[in-house]
């Protein structure tokens, strides 16, 4: 197998070194048959050409470039105003990243959508401003040795899995609903004022409107995208929207990546039942076979490190598997069952960030693994007692979870032309299904009900088991144990004082050897050493 | 996780949603939810035990089960 690597499907690189704002002229268009290119002396823009929704779009006028992808009008509209005079149903109706630049000026502004399918990062080094759906590409521009390292996110991220803050110093990420300003040589990123979770308790739904607004979100989506394809688990939320178009007499073309071992053949009777019940749906499984899929697979495949592990899916050669996929069957747009989870959710604001007091007081009382050194357990102590910079970003209209899931999975798909969508996690019916008292939400009860009445299989209505990457990742220890001997027997993270390597080896290879465990997380979080100790050496 | 997951909130085997046929009108499929929905107002209200348990507010886990990373499968 061979794998390249791929080019941003967004990519800005722009220099902020000029600052008379004179003599800057226009946008040079060098676009190709597959991309925007449009130069000038202030910067690159490089924008996949993109026909099905949401198609991108590109165009210079004098020094200005308007550029996006998904409702222009809609974008357009939103960045004319001022953040806090943006209407909710504006927010939420649809798909859109909508950019201008100035060259002559020197000006920049981003705005976002609501569900942020698309990731995009922020890079701001010495003159440099870079922006791109991908985290790696942000580093083309700089030197890398300049990089430093953010302490304090890579405490959270190795202890918490927490990724609000980035490893590298002046990189950021763009949220939904954010405006990104350059102007006057300065940058900002504004947020809009609502905390749309919070205010939605005084308004109850009523649960027995659920099943019509789950149906018109699915028949909006069906419109709204061409040729879609699913992401089919053998889990609850997946199903939705295969078996309901199944049942309108659509013909269903998914894929799924099939487990080993036992949680394998649970799964596949559960995908047999489903196109038992749906005669309509087309299933392909890709085999995760431990020895070809493990974690990192695809970087030791395409031999190239990399850099994006922070963000990396550790599912990433399966998912590229199941993107080809899509793509040879001509799929544009694939629908996933992200959100279902949280769609029922029952959480409160101090929940949801890690800022909130019930998260923090979880963190600071948190056990520090006994191969962390001394100078780490001060850092955390240190971290845990810190603000973060963003403690007063509103509630996401997507779950947050939803938007971290985003980041991690679905530029594997957009690189293939093929477009994630989660209708589960549609704004307008995560911000309804929200306001139904939480009773009906319990266990993912309006789901199971709405199911239930379409007959779904009862194995996935309610299943009396559950599956998931647990015991696939217990056959990819081996594996994961040899790339941490090779990582960590002389490591960055034992250099700087932050793990002991002899304490740490003790560590990984009981937990690589140990008998499989359902509960048992610790291969997460050896995933994440190994990611912090390939980033570092990348700064090198 | 292989934890057994029950599900017997609602009275999915009473008469009024109860059949053998896979292939349901819309007007039936409708009735079928509003029968449960209508199953579950009657619990709420009668059943308080239940109701502490439902509506209790769970705690943001960020490793465990809210992002591609975890051991969840999407969806």
């Amino acid at each position: 197998m061979t794998l390249t690597r791929q080019s941003a499907f967004f990519e800005a690189a722009l220099t902020t070194r000029h600052h008379d704002l004179t003599g800057h002229g226009a946008w040079s268009d060098k676009s190709t048959q597959d991309y925007f290119i449009f130069v000038s002396s202030f910067g690159t823009v490089k924008l996949r050409k993109r026909h099905a929704y949401p198609a991108t779009f590109a165009r210079s006028i004098g020094p200005s470039l308007i550029f996006g992808y998904g409702n222009e009008t809609l974008g357009h509209m939103i960045a004319e105003q001022a953040l806090s005079n943006v209407s909710e149903d504006a927010f939420v109706s649809e798909e859109f990243l909508y950019c201008t630049i100035d060259c002559q000026q020197q000006s920049i502004v981003v705005q976002r959508d609501a569900v942020c399918t698309m990731p995009l990062f922020t890079m701001e080094h010495s003159d440099v401003i870079a922006l791109s759906n991908r985290y790696d590409q942000l580093f083309n521009q700089i030197d890398k040795r300049q990089v430093h390292i953010n302490q304090a996110a890579l405490v959270n991220y190795l202890l918490f899995d927490d990724r609000h803050n980035q490893l590298a110093t002046g990189a950021d990420v763009l949220y939904d609903r954010v405006r990104f300003i350059l102007r006057d040589g300065a940058t900002h990123v504004t947020y809009p004022n609502h905390a749309y979770i919070a205010e939605k308790t005084q308004e109850k739904g009523h649960p027995r409107f659920f099943k019509e607004a789950l149906e018109t979100t699915l028949d909006t989506y069906w419109e709204r995208y061409d040729t879609i394809g699913f992401q089919l688990s053998g889990g609850l939320d997946s199903a939705t929207a295969p078996g309901y178009f199944a049942s309108q007499g659509k013909t269903v073309v998914a894929a799924s990546f099939g487990l080993p071992a036992t949680m394998g053949e649970r799964q596949r009777a559960k995908l047999d039942d489903m196109a038992r019940r749906f005669s309509s749906l087309q299933n392909h499984i890709i085999n995760l076979t431990p020895e070809e899929y493990f974690p990192f697979s695809d970087r030791i495949t395409a031999n190239h490190w990399g850099i994006s592990h922070e963000y990396q899916d550790i599912h990433q050669l399966a998912a590229m598997q199941m993107a080809d996929y899509f793509s040879r069957q001509g799929i544009t747009a694939m629908f996933t069952g992200v959100g279902g989870d949280e769609l029922c959710q029952n959480i409160t604001n101090d929940k949801i960030f890690p800022f909130g007091s019930a998260v923090k007081e979880a963190r600071a009382t948190a056990v520090v693994p006994q191969y962390m050194t001394d100078k780490f357990k001060i850092l955390h102590t240190k971290t845990q007692e810190q603000t973060p910079h963003h403690q007063d970003r509103p509630i996401p209209t997507v779950a947050y979870s939803v938007i971290l899931t985003n980041i991690g999975f679905n530029n594997t798909f957009i690189d293939r032309n093929v477009w994630p969508v989660a209708p589960l996690s549609d704004p307008k019916l995560f911000l309804y299904a929200q306001s139904i008292p939480a009773w009906y939400r319990h266990d993912k009860g309006l789901l199971r009900a709405y199911q239930f009445a379409r007959q779904f299989p009862p194995s996935i209505v309610y299943p009396e088991t559950l599956e998931d990457f647990s015991e696939f990742l217990h056959f990819c220890k081996p594996q994961v144990c040899s790339l941490l001997d090779s990582f960590f027997d002389v490591s960055l993270l034992g250099q700087h004082d932050l793990i002991d390597e002899s304490s740490f080896k003790d560590y990984y290879t009981h937990a690589t050897r140990s008998k499989y465990d359902d509960s048992d997380t610790r291969i997460l979080e050896l995933i994440r050493l190994l990611a912090v100790e390939i980033n570092l050496r990348m700064f090198q | 996780m292989s934890e057994t997951k029950s599900f017997n909130t609602y009275n999915h085997t009473s008469p009024e949603v109860q059949t053998e046929r896979l292939e349901l009108t819309e007007t039936e499929v409708d009735e079928r939810f509003a029968a449960i929905v209508k199953a579950e107002e009657v619990l709420a209200a009668t059943n308080h035990d239940e109701r502490e348990l439902r509506e209790a507010t769970s705690l943001y886990k960020p490793s465990q089960g809210y992002d591609i990373n975890s051991m969840k499968a999407a969806g």
